[in-house]
């Protein structure tokens, strides 16, 4: 084996690298570097997001005798909102708890990448993972309760910042956390509550009232209502006021982890 | 080492470095060192004694209590996103390439480091060959030993190397014939002008690949230098090791012994060259009596210096 | 190697490091082991506590707002069926992600190289988790009977069912995690498990909302046969074929136990 000769691409950098090509290069590069690091479990991600799409879709009914429309309709309108955050919210802060434990984090971390573009990079993967299993859920709620759904163009809007929020909360949870096991026992504790302390897949009055008044607050109530406004037609009361929330804890979940990621003890 | 009109232009430098943990843990306390371009520069010493602390807060994980990191005319503790262009990493753990294909890792690297695709698909192929894994380029990281792993991660770290390279213990479980070629391409990246920083606790290597070293111990540098000016003190000295019959007390030294250290069953003895027939006879000695089962006499390496240094061994068997 | 002609004197034995045998023997391990992974689980163990607590009492609580209203035949389902939903998550999230947690960080090759029997070691992991997960499966049944105004009346199958459902849970969810290696599927298989356990398993509503077809499949699954052993030792002539019940658990605890000491053993 010989010592390679090394080309001069082997020389170090005389200059920084700056500005949108930069950026670009370190979005596309993560965007490639996730995709890559989920391959292996991509498959098993699809199974679980139908898992949860069809089946909440389709085990809801087996909670009643004869299901009532109206349950019908909220638990087809509110399972989407399920499927768009199980990655970004759900699993990620358990992935990256993983590589805390396992050693990877500090690699990743040290890369030269704009950290807005890493953000934007894992955004898109999480997007990608649930958009197509939200429409899965969708027509197979269609398919079966014929639900009254009126779809509106702000569907498109209304997913963009749900996935953005959900993701941005997760990402939070995952670098502003820094013990892995303390990381994983609050997504634990968070899929119970999106499953069942927040109206996504039934109505706020079933509720205690003061249950539900803490939910105005939360966001996982918000997110349901702006999906469910973009997909039927006056369901949903004051869904400017929804957007609105849903927004701002996007803006503030993202503002925290930007400034974990940033933070050097 | 090259010396370049503009290498004290390019040079990494750490000025009086402290960095204090929460709790009072002083990891780092008053570091100040300085590696030209094209330099190898060790550090060494035991586990706990603040090496990677150091590396951290140069690739921008960690922030420093007080002191400045620099390359150039860069601030790394102002532009943390610069020190991450300028200085490329491989981190002590493992690397988490499980779903990768082993050209994979390194060719994503290469683009994220901003190199050109095409230029680094071919430097990928080289360092593969280069460093004996083409048997396992196609195949995936979860499936690596350890050791092929930390290599594939050494590429990773070294395919579109930064102006500072830091390799924090890069043979850590690879074999023998590997870790000569993985230190042939450190050689290699030196001399095309990258400044590399080496953080072992493996004595005997670091001796061979660097060109300067400094000890660290507790937070702080006990001696920095050439491995030979290192070695000064112990100029004229020799290096007696016995090993002992398992189970046997240490055996009271000679007063020619300069030091003693047992490390496990073996006996480390430093003394002046003159005294040599002495040794030799005491080792036999000990040998006849049943305390010993064999001896052997030889110069005495920067081990020796790095066991007076820091009161410690430098093996992973540490007793 | 010396060549003097002496034997070579033993090397002292340690005291104590005699093989140990027998029953005195085994209960040893298995107090030590239990020691041990009490240790282990120490630093955490508040916190899950409070979180197995949480969750059992939430799910208590949640179950009743799927329903526009809640009537007194689902309001006892749900209150007789929430020790079941309580455990389930206990044998197959908590073990097996204490499995993965413990496998990840080397503990088991540690703890399988301890000269303790093996089935000691198991139990004692069984035990410490098992008891880990009571306090959140009785609260959950306290809440329960509270909020939905429910009168129990407690029988003499109660214990048997619960122990035997435990053991099931976690015999079966250890032995899954010690098959599947990779940390991250081990989680969303759990998961899984999970979602359609408590969505599609007649614990909390009636079987009859099933179809048929579907219903026999349940019959033979482990969890509506414990969810009704339970509810059996809860309330009063309102489960039928108990003994049927018993027999469907009983065979999936065997299973469960077979597959821990397979994959236990074949390790080394």
């Amino acid at each position: 084996m010989t010592t390679a000769a090394l080309a001069p691409a082997a020389a170090p950098p005389t200059t920084l690298r700056s500005g949108s090509s930069y950026w670009l290069t370190g979005y596309s590069a993560m965007l490639r570097w996730h995709l890559a690091s989920l391959r292996m479990w991509l498959a098993l991600m699809m199974m679980v997001q139908i898992l949860v799409g069809v089946g909440y879709v389709l085990g809801f009914a087996l909670f009643f005798d004869e299901i009532p429309p109206l349950a019908a309709l909220w638990v087809s309108t509110g399972t989407p909102v399920l499927n768009l955050v199980l990655l970004g919210l759900l699993l990620g802060p358990q992935l990256v708890a993983g590589t805390k434990q396992q050693g990877g984090y500090d690699f990743v971390q040290a890369l030269p990448v704009p950290r807005s573009a890493a953000t934007a990079a894992w955004y898109t993967v999480t997007l990608l993972a649930g958009v197509p299993a939200m429409v899965v859920t969708l027509v197979t709620a269609e398919l079966r309760y014929h639900p009254a759904f009126v779809v509106s163009p702000m569907i498109v809007p209304a997913t963009l910042l749900v996935v953005f929020t959900g993701t941005m909360m997760g990402y939070a949870i995952a670098h502003a956390i820094r013990n892995p096991m303390t990381t994983q026992l609050i997504t634990q504790v968070l899929v119970f509550v999106v499953m069942g302390f927040a109206p996504i897949l039934f109505p706020a009055q079933q509720m205690p009232a003061w249950l539900a008044e803490v939910n105005e607050w939360l966001p996982l109530a918000h997110m349901a209502a702006v999906i469910r406004d973009a997909l039927t037609d006056g369901l949903v009361t004051d869904v400017g006021r929804s957007y609105v929330v849903v927004a701002v804890w996007g803006v503030a979940s993202g503002w925290l982890a930007v400034r974990a990621l940033g933070r050097r003890l | 080492m090259r010396a370049t009109p503009t290498a004290i232009d390019r040079a990494f430098r750490a000025d009086d470095v402290t960095k204090v943990y929460k709790g009072g843990l002083r990891a780092n306390d008053g570091l100040t060192l300085r590696i030209e371009p094209g330099e190898v520069y060790g550090l060494l010493g035991p586990n706990g004694a603040g090496k990677s602390t150091l590396v951290k807060q140069v690739i921008g994980l960690l922030a420093p209590t007080s002191g400045s990191l620099a390359i150039g005319p860069y601030d790394l503790v102002a532009q943390p996103d610069v020190a991450r262009q300028l200085c490329s990493y491989l981190p002590q753990a493992q690397m988490p390439i499980d779903a990768f294909r082993v050209t994979e890792a390194i060719e994503i690297t290469g683009r994220i480091r901003g190199g050109q695709p095409a230029v680094v698909r071919r430097r990928t192929g080289e360092l593969i060959e280069a460093l004996g894994i083409e048997e396992w380029r196609a195949a995936m990281g979860m499936k690596l030993s350890g050791g092929v792993r930390r290599l594939v991660g050494f590429a990773m770290a070294v395919v579109v190397p930064g102006r500072l390279v830091i390799l924090d213990e890069p043979t850590n479980d690879v074999d023998p014939l590997r870790r000569r070629l993985l230190w042939q391409q450190v050689r290699a990246l030196s001399d095309e002008g990258c400044a590399v920083m080496l953080v072992t606790h493996n004595v005997l290597e670091a001796e061979k690949a660097v060109d300067r070293l400094a000890v660290v111990m507790d937070g702080r540098i006990v001696a920095e230098g050439t491995p030979s000016s290192l070695k000064a003190e112990d100029r004229g000295r020799l290096r007696l090791q016995v090993m002992l019959v398992p189970g046997t007390d240490t055996p009271a030294s000679p007063a020619w012994v300069h030091s003693a250290v047992r490390v496990g069953n073996s006996l480390i003895a430093g003394l002046a060259e003159d005294d040599a027939a002495h040794a030799i006879a005491w080792a036999q000695g000990l040998i006849d009596a049943g305390t010993a089962e064999e001896y052997a006499l030889g110069a005495s390496t920067l081990e020796d210096a790095y066991i007076r240094l820091t009161g410690h061994v430098s093996d992973d068997d540490e007793v | 190697m010396s060549t003097t002609t002496e034997p070579a004197a033993a090397v002292a034995v340690p005291e104590g490091a005699l093989l140990r045998r027998g029953a005195r023997a085994w209960l040893h391990g298995l107090v030590d082991m239990m020691r041990f992974e009490w240790a282990n689980i120490r630093p955490w163990a508040g916190l899950v506590f409070v979180v197995q607590i949480m969750m059992g009492v939430g799910m208590s609580i949640m179950y009743g707002f799927f329903y526009p209203e809640v009537d007194p035949t689902t309001a006892m389902l749900i209150a007789t069926g929430v020790p079941t939903l309580a455990l389930v998550p206990m044998g197959f999230v908590l073990v097996p992600g204490n499995v993965s947690n413990q496998r990840m960080a080397g503990t088991f090759d540690f703890i399988w190289s301890l000269p303790v029997p093996r089935s000691a070691q198991v139990t004692a992991s069984f035990l410490v988790n098992a008891a880990l997960a009571m306090p959140g499966t009785v609260a959950a049944l306290l809440v329960g009977a509270w909020r939905y105004d429910v009168d129990l009346h407690l029988s003499g199958v109660l214990l048997p069912a619960v122990l035997l459902s435990t053991v099931m849970c976690v015999s079966v969810g250890y032995g899954m995690a010690l098959v599947v290696p990779n940390p991250l599927v081990i989680n969303l298989i759990t998961n899984a498990i999970v979602f359609l356990v408590l969505l599609f398993t007649p614990i909390v509503y009636p079987a009859a909302n099933l179809p048929g077809w579907y219903m026999r499949i349940h019959e033979g699954l482990p969890f509506y046969p414990m969810a009704q052993v339970i509810r059996a030792g809860l309330t009063e002539g309102v489960v039928t074929d108990v003994g049927g019940h018993f027999l469907v658990l009983g065979v999936w605890t065997v299973l469960g136990v077979a597959l821990t000491t397979w994959v236990v053993g074949r390790r080394h």
